[in-house]
C-alpha cells in the first residue's frame, strides 16, 4: 500500500469528504488529491503528518506504518513516467454544465481535453 | 452512438426515493459531505483551473479510461465552497440518472455528437432540471429542511410579520427567501438552492406559508 491510498482509505472510514480534509489539515484540495492518487509525493513537514494522524484517528500501532509509506513516497520515488501515462490516458467529457446555457464549439471541447491533460 | 430521442424524465417522488438511499449511505447529518459520497460511489472530483473563464463551464463530467470524474472550478474554495457542492451534487445527479445516455460515449467525436444532439432536442434542459432536482435532494433532504425552516419560522414570527406588512412582491418569496438565507450556512448550499426547494410541492413550505401569513399578520 501506497501513502496516498492509506490516507483515503482512513480518510473514508471517517466519512471525511476530500475538501473537508484537506481544508481540516490546511492543504489545497486539487494537490491533496494529487496526492491521494500518488501524483504528487506525500507531505514531508512532520507538523502536517501529524496533524493528518491525529484527524485520522491513526493510533499508535499504524502510525509507524503511516510514517513509513510517507516517507517512501518521496518525490524521488515517484515513477518517472507517470506523467507519460497520464498523457497517454484517455479523457472523454462526456456532460458539461455551460454558464447560461451557452453553444460550446469542437474546437473548444478540444482545448479543454488539453487542460485537463495539461493539468492531471 | 445510443439514439437520445428520448430522455427518460424522472418524476419527483421517484427523485426523492433516490435521494433517500443516497442519504443512507452518507448518514442522517447536515452538511451533507458531497465529496465522501462521490467517493464511495467510486466517482473522482478534479479540480481544473479556470473552467469558467476559458471554456464558460460550472462543471464537467469526463470519463477517463471508463471512470467517471467530475471536474470543477479551481480557485478560492472558501469564496466558492457552497456553489461547488452544487456543482458536484449536479454532475453526481447526472451519473446516477443518465449514465445510459453516455455509456457508448467512447471518442471526443462521441462527446461532440451527443452534445450536438442533446442540444438541438432540448433534452438538455430535461436531463440538466432532472439533474438539478436530485441534487437539491441530495444536498437538502426533505424532512430535515422541512424541519428546520418551520423552526425558523416558529422562532422569527414577530420579524415575519414585519416583513409581509412591509414587501412589495410576493410575500411568500419574500420570506422564503429570508429563510433560505439563515439556512444556507447548515447545509453549505447558496441561497437560491434552498429557497428553490422550499418552494417544491415535495417539501411543501410555500404551501404552508400561504396558508398561515395571512393569519400571522391578523
Amino acid at each position: 500500500m501506497v501513502f496516498g491510498s492509506f490516507v483515503k482509505e482512513r480518510r473514508l472510514k471517517k466519512k471525511m469528504g476530500l475538501r473537508v480534509f484537506a481544508d481540516k489539515i490546511g492543504e489545497d484540495a486539487g494537490n491533496w488529491c494529487r496526492i491521494e492518487s500518488g501524483k504528487f509525493p506525500a507531505p514531508s513537514d512532520i507538523n502536517v503528518l501529524n496533524k493528518i494522524s491525529e484527524i485520522l484517528d491513526i493510533k499508535d500501532s499504524d502510525r509507524g506504518k503511516f510514517f513509513d509509506l510517507a516517507a517512501d513516497n518521496s518525490k524521488e520515488k515517484i515513477p518517472a513516467d507517470i506523467k507519460q501515462q497520464i498523457e497517454e490516458n484517455d479523457i472523454i467529457p462526456v456532460l458539461f454544465r455551460t454558464i447560461e446555457m451557452k453553444k460550446i464549439s469542437k474546437d473548444t471541447l478540444r482545448k479543454l481535453v488539453k487542460r485537463i491533460h495539461e493539468e492531471y | 452512438m445510443k439514439n437520445t430521442n428520448f430522455v427518460k424524465w424522472h418524476k419527483h417522488q421517484e427523485l426523492e426515493e433516490i435521494a433517500v438511499k443516497i442519504h443512507q449511505l452518507h448518514g442522517a447529518d447536515v452538511p451533507i459531505d458531497i465529496d465522501y459520497l462521490v467517493e464511495i460511489m467510486g466517482l473522482e472530483i478534479r479540480e481544473i483551473s479556470r473552467l469558467k473563464e476559458d471554456f464558460g463551464l460550472y462543471g464537467l463530467l469526463a470519463k477517463i479510461k471508463g471512470k467517471f470524474v467530475i471536474f470543477v472550478q479551481r480557485g478560492d474554495l472558501k469564496l466558492t465552497n457552497y456553489h461547488t457542492n452544487l456543482t458536484i451534487a449536479e454532475e453526481l445527479s447526472h451519473c446516477i440518472l443518465h449514465r445510459d445516455h453516455f455509456s457508448d460515449v467512447n471518442s471526443l467525436e462521441d462527446a461532440y455528437n451527443f452534445y450536438i444532439k442533446l442540444n438541438s432536442q432540448q433534452s438538455e434542459m430535461m436531463i440538466e432540471f432532472n439533474a438539478k432536482q436530485l441534487a437539491y435532494a441530495i444536498l437538502l433532504p426533505r424532512a430535515d429542511l422541512r424541519k428546520r425552516a418551520d423552526e425558523t419560522y416558529e422562532k422569527n414570527k414577530i420579524a415575519i410579520s414585519q416583513i409581509v406588512k412591509t414587501a412589495s412582491e410576493d410575500a411568500c418569496d419574500v420570506v422564503i427567501s429570508s429563510i433560505a438565507s439563515s439556512l444556507s450556512d447548515i447545509y453549505r448550499v447558496p441561497d437560491g438552492a434552498i429557497a428553490f426547494r422550499l418552494k417544491t410541492k415535495i417539501v411543501g413550505f410555500k404551501d404552508f406559508l400561504s396558508k398561515n401569513l395571512k393569519k400571522l399578520c391578523e
